[in-house]
């Protein structure tokens, strides 16, 4: 038996932010010195200046992995997989699987988990939550919710998730090395820190369900682990962006917005293809969005379409990104009672040091729910 | 004018006696209800902090903070706390009273994980009530009810319980003592008339006034809050007084007809002399009673209500049925005789009191210093509320309590509840910055295992984190701190629960409620401190703040009825010295025998460390009239010698001559009824039996015979001694 206040509550203590930017506002990020990198050649964080992402410095961050990849005895963590998969008979679906973990004293530990299945073919958004507890912190990453399943260590994660017209049972391999953000660490100011990497590329197999009929799938997933002892406030919210490329480039990018709804600061990152993990610094890229929609479910209106640009920074290895983000579907809202979020598959094209280029990615917008 | 009253009564004997079936006809029916009118509980009251505290929470929560605790064990399996089988056993357990309307909430060790003992072996489930747990009676055989029987073993506990079983075992006791003392004040009686006749009136008259009272109590409770702990002091003090005031006219009756008078003269004349006596002692135990009835505690109230009413009652009863019973028996008195008086005993009082008026000094100091003695373990005594220990050990609540305490530590059952109350809300920044900073000072306590508040989620979070999380009320989206908000915040009201290391009864536990009542709030908030330890302090505080002015108010009464009694200015203050040494001395004994555990064995209870603050002050006030009775009697025949002779030392040792044997006898039997509550399974009552046997005991022996003699003599003709002005006010007594 599961206490019902836990679905919607942990959700709503991971994601919920309120103060909203007006929609289709142009956001500029400032970004940090070169210096992050791979694990293999991580950077030290430096203090942020400007537009940066915090007013104090971050910490060096230590993560090791594999063994971090397992949960933390921390306030709030969180396991991201968004991703795009192709059927055998082309057909082409984004999804996004999360698990959330709080800890809170000596009360049972909460799990949430979202899934989420963007069906462009059908024009359909699909979600679903699970929620758990258990008495401990599991020693490795091996996280039941409910009937869904993620288990892993060092990237070669499964995850396992179904509702009631979609079901996901994927196997992944990442195929660059895992990209510690601003160090590894970042800060949300007053709200706490939270140690951040990504597998910026993964690659998908397995089957997916669609109504009743079982798919061979495979495809690129992006791979996001948060943990610390941070919470997620109620006041302010973010804009994420995770780009991947045809030519193998993959770039995140990350807007805070404050307690006061201001702007709070930014980071990002540009994954080269060979692994090569770039901090973006101050003012190399920009975020505009191009658009706005609103939610028929929940009135919340959302920046919808972005511009994205990068300035060369030959020095660091850093070409010019011009893209453009199209959302594959207008509504792909996720809203629950205590509050929604925009979480959706874009597709993408543009140029990258002046050569044209695709690509997927997703798009999160949290904090505009104001109801 | 007890003399003509006596007359009258003679006359009207029939009327009197018609009267009386006819009241007696009545209470008998109303009686038998009296155990189901009367309530447990009583003990606060609403001008408390700690009260307040518990009113506020009611108000704005909507359900009672006195919850029902189901504490399960696997004791018989290998079972843990945390396994599924476990949990869902204990599910099952409690399901169905989730749906009950009197219950508010059902919290199990999967909500709250501190709910399971850290050996693995116990848990429970706290049961939230919208009711009081006063309406025990009403709502616990649903829950009961409601409760399955699961495979864990599993025992009920929390206030309701506690009251249910206090209200089961008081009326067990209450068996048990009637069982005891009629039987042994029969045979008292038996052994001091020496005939059935005679010794059967005073038991007629002592179980009458207790009928009527509790006939009383019945029609009372419906307008007033009626303690259950009046149903035992009620019959202890109506058989005891009623019997004894039958005794001392009856003897008296015995007396004038062995001296040649007619009935109805006789009658009269015991009437003029003993009714008196019984008169003014039934006033100065009223008195004293009724002073029980000015303490703020509808408890104490009630026992001073009950109380009063059951003296006037035996009063009534000894001036008016008893009167109309021996004129109908008249010389028939002395049937039945079972046991041939003697001469020898009251020649034994005549030269005890001889011996001791040739020795005063020799005898005052020692027995003086042994009085004294006895009473001087009293100013170690420790003060408390009652709790589950004042109940057998096998009785479920009290089962229960001590599970819980030997799992989960002593303060885990008595929280102390702070409660910060201001207009705006609870939630906003500045508040919740405040109130974090309160709660780290507190959680520095030493004496603090654990607060819990809705700013002690986690030790890792900020003060800036809470004042984010809460920082829309509307929209706290952290699950933990929604319960917490749930659990602790009403609008302007945020309540912080602090749970110390130690036991309600403890005395670190005491000093923690006094330095969290010493804490200066956040401006513009006020504070209360509530909860289990804040209310036993509060009762205690609350008993004695108030008792030097009963202690006043009583002596001062008593004095003045005693001059009235005796129109002498020096006697009375004299018989209320004597009255406090042996009340004192009983006192003593309360501390020894029920604080310190001497005896504990053979009383068969648990030491509870502490006396039940209540003790001492109904004890005092009980003691206080029925302890002076002996004095008046003694008095009284010692005053009608000196009326006639004028000779002190030879109008002492004629008083104690002539009531030696009247006064052992009602003695003996005020020792046998209230000793045989120590027989009692609830310590209260076991105590205040044990106090009112050993003080009407030193009463009857020490008092009487070796303390009153010497200070008579010592103070001679100063003993009868009154303004001129003062003896031509007093009204003259006795006589015709």
């Amino acid at each position: 038996m599961r206490p019902s206040w836990l679905a919607p509550a942990l959700l709503a203590v991971i994601l919920a932010l309120s103060s909203c930017g007006p929609p289709g506002a142009a956001e500029t990020v400032g970004l940090q010195d070169a210096g992050n990198g791979s694990e293999q050649e991580r950077g030290v964080p430096s203090t942020m200046t400007g537009a940066g992402i915090s007013a104090t410095p971050s910490p060096q961050a230590d993560v090791r992995l594999p063994e971090d990849d397992a949960p933390h005895d921390a306030l709030t963590e969180w396991w991201y997989y968004t991703g795009h998969l192709l059927t055998t008979d082309g057909v082409q679906y984004g999804f996004e699987f999360v698990v959330f973990q709080l800890i809170r004293g000596e009360n049972p530990i909460g799990y949430l988990a979202h899934f989420a299945v963007t069906d462009p073919q059908r024009d359909r958004f699909h979600y679903a939550a699970r929620s758990d507890q258990r008495p401990e912190v599991p020693p490795t990453l091996d996280i039941a919710v409910g009937e869904w399943t993620l288990a892993g260590e060092g990237g070669h994660d499964r995850i396992s998730a179904a509702m009631n017209d979609y079901a996901l049972d994927l196997s992944l391999i990442p195929e660059k090395p895992a990209t510690l953000h601003h160090g590894g660490l970042i800060s949300y100011g007053p709200a706490g820190d939270s140690y951040y990497y990504s597998r910026t590329r993964m690659a998908a197999t397995g089957t997916m369900r669609v109504g009743d009929r079982w798919h061979q799938v495979a495809g690129q997933v992006w791979f996001d682990h948060q943990w610390g002892n941070f919470i997620v406030s109620p006041l302010g919210g973010w804009d994420w962006y995770s780009v991947q490329l045809d030519d193998g480039h993959d770039l995140m990018l990350s807007v805070l917005r404050g307690t006061d709804g201001q702007r709070s600061g930014a980071f990002g990152t540009l994954v080269k293809p060979n692994g090569r993990a770039l901090e973006l610094g101050p003012d190399v890229a920009t975020v505009e969005a191009t658009g706005s929609w609103v939610s028929p479910h929940t009135g919340v209106a959302y920046p919808s379409g972005w511009r994205i640009a990068v300035s060369s920074q030959p020095e660091d290895g850093i070409p010019t990104i011009e893209l453009s983000l199209s959302p594959v579907l207008l509504d792909q809202e996720l809203a629950f009672d205590e509050m929604a979020y925009w979480e959706g598959a874009v597709s993408i094209n543009g140029v990258v040091a002046g050569e044209p280029v695709d690509g997927w990615g997703y798009v999160e917008l949290t904090g505009y729910d104001a109801r | 004018m007890l003399y003509r009253f006596g007359l009258l009564i003679g006359k009207a004997r029939w009327l009197a006696l018609i009267l009386w079936a006819i009241a007696l006809a009545g209470a008998l029916l109303l009686a038998a209800r009296a155990p189901a009118a009367l309530a447990p509980g009583g003990f606060s009251s609403p001008d408390l902090e700690s009260q307040r505290a518990s009113d506020l929470l009611f108000e704005r929560f909507g359900h009672n903070p006195a919850t029902i605790l189901v504490v399960f064990t696997a004791a018989a399996s290998p079972l843990r706390n945390h396994d599924p089988r476990f949990l869902a056993a204990m599910d099952y357990a409690v399901d169905e009273i989730r749906g009950l309307h009197e219950v508010a909430a059902v919290i199990t060790p999967r909500e709250n994980p501190r709910q399971a003992s850290t050996d693995g072996t116990t848990a429970y489930v706290v049961i939230a009530l919208r009711v009081p747990p006063e309406e025990f009676r009403h709502m616990l055989p649903r829950i009961e009810g409601a409760l399955r029987q699961s495979e864990l073993e599993q025992v009920m506990t929390g206030a309701p319980i506690f009251y249910q079983d206090i209200e089961l075992v008081t009326e067990e006791d209450l068996r048990r003592a009637e069982a005891i003392s009629l039987p042994f004040a029969a045979a008292a009686l038996t052994v001091v008339f020496g005939s059935l006749v005679a010794a059967a009136l005073p038991i007629v008259v002592g179980g009458a006034a207790v009928v009527v009272t509790l006939a009383a109590m019945v029609v009372l409770s419906q307008a007033v809050f009626l303690s259950i702990f009046a149903l035992n002091l009620v019959t202890m003090l109506g058989l005891g007084l009623g019997i004894d005031y039958s005794l001392f006219i009856v003897s008296r009756f015995r007396e004038e007809l062995r001296a040649g008078r007619e009935v109805s003269d006789a009658l009269a004349r015991s009437m003029a002399t003993a009714g008196q006596s019984v008169l003014f002692s039934g006033a100065t135990v009223f008195v004293g009673l009724l002073v029980l009835a000015t303490f703020p505690f509808p408890a104490l109230r009630s026992l001073g209500l009950a109380g009063s009413l059951v003296v006037l009652a035996s009063v009534a009863a000894a001036l008016t049925l008893l009167p109309a019973l021996l004129v109908l028996v008249g010389p028939a008195i002395d049937r039945l005789t079972v046991v041939r008086p003697g001469a020898r005993t009251n020649a034994a009082w005549t030269k005890l009191a001889d011996w001791v008026m040739a020795h005063p000094i020799r005898v005052l100091v020692p027995v003086l210093l042994l009085l004294t003695s006895l009473g001087l373990p009293f100013l170690g005594v420790r003060l408390g509320a009652p709790d589950a220990s004042i109940l057998p050990p096998d009785v479920p609540s009290r089962r229960g309590v001590e599970l819980i305490q030997q799992k989960f530590g002593g303060g885990e059952l008595t929280p102390t509840l702070v409660l910060l109350s201001a207009e705006e809300s609870a939630l906003s920044p500045e508040r919740v910055g405040e109130l974090y900073d309160v709660v780290q000072g507190i959680a520095r306590d030493p004496q603090v295992k654990r607060v819990d508040s809705i700013v002690s989620l986690d030790p890792r979070l900020t003060r800036e984190q809470y004042q984010l999380i809460y920082a829309r009320p509307d929209r706290v989206t952290d699950p933990y701190a929604r319960a917490a908000i749930g659990q602790y915040v009403r609008d302007g009201l945020v309540v912080t629960q602090v749970t110390g290391r130690e036991g309600e009864a403890s005395e670190a536990s005491h000093d923690l409620v006094r330095r969290l009542r010493a804490l200066t709030p956040p401006p513009g908030t006020q504070m209360l401190v509530g909860g289990g330890t804040a209310g036993a302090i509060d009762y205690s505080d609350g008993l004695f703040r108030d008792f030097p002015r009963a202690i006043g108010l009583l002596v001062g009464a008593t004095y003045l009825v005693l001059l009235l009694l005796f129109g002498s200015v020096g006697l009375p203050l004299k018989a209320i010295l004597m009255d406090l040494l042996s009340i004192t001395a009983s006192f003593g004994a309360l501390v020894v025998v029920f604080q310190d555990g001497l005896l504990a064995d053979v009383l068969g209870f648990t030491p509870m460390g502490f006396v039940e603050a209540s003790i001492p002050i109904v004890l005092f006030c009980l003691l206080f009239g029925v302890s002076m009775d002996y004095e008046v009697f003694l008095l009284s025949r010692v005053k009608e010698a000196y009326d006639e002779t004028g000779d002190n030392r030879r109008s002492v040792a004629e008083g104690l001559q002539r009531s030696g044997g009247v006064i052992t006898g009602a003695a003996a039997i005020i020792v046998l009824v209230a000793g045989s509550f120590v027989t009692a399974d609830v310590v209260l009552i076991k105590a205040i039996g044990l106090g009112a046997a050993i003080s009407v005991l030193l009463d009857a022996t020490l008092v009487r015979g070796l303390l009153v003699p010497a200070t008579m003599r010592l103070l001679g003709d100063w003993n009868w001694w009154a303004p001129t002005a003062l003896r031509r006010a007093l009204p003259h007594w006795g006589g015709k």
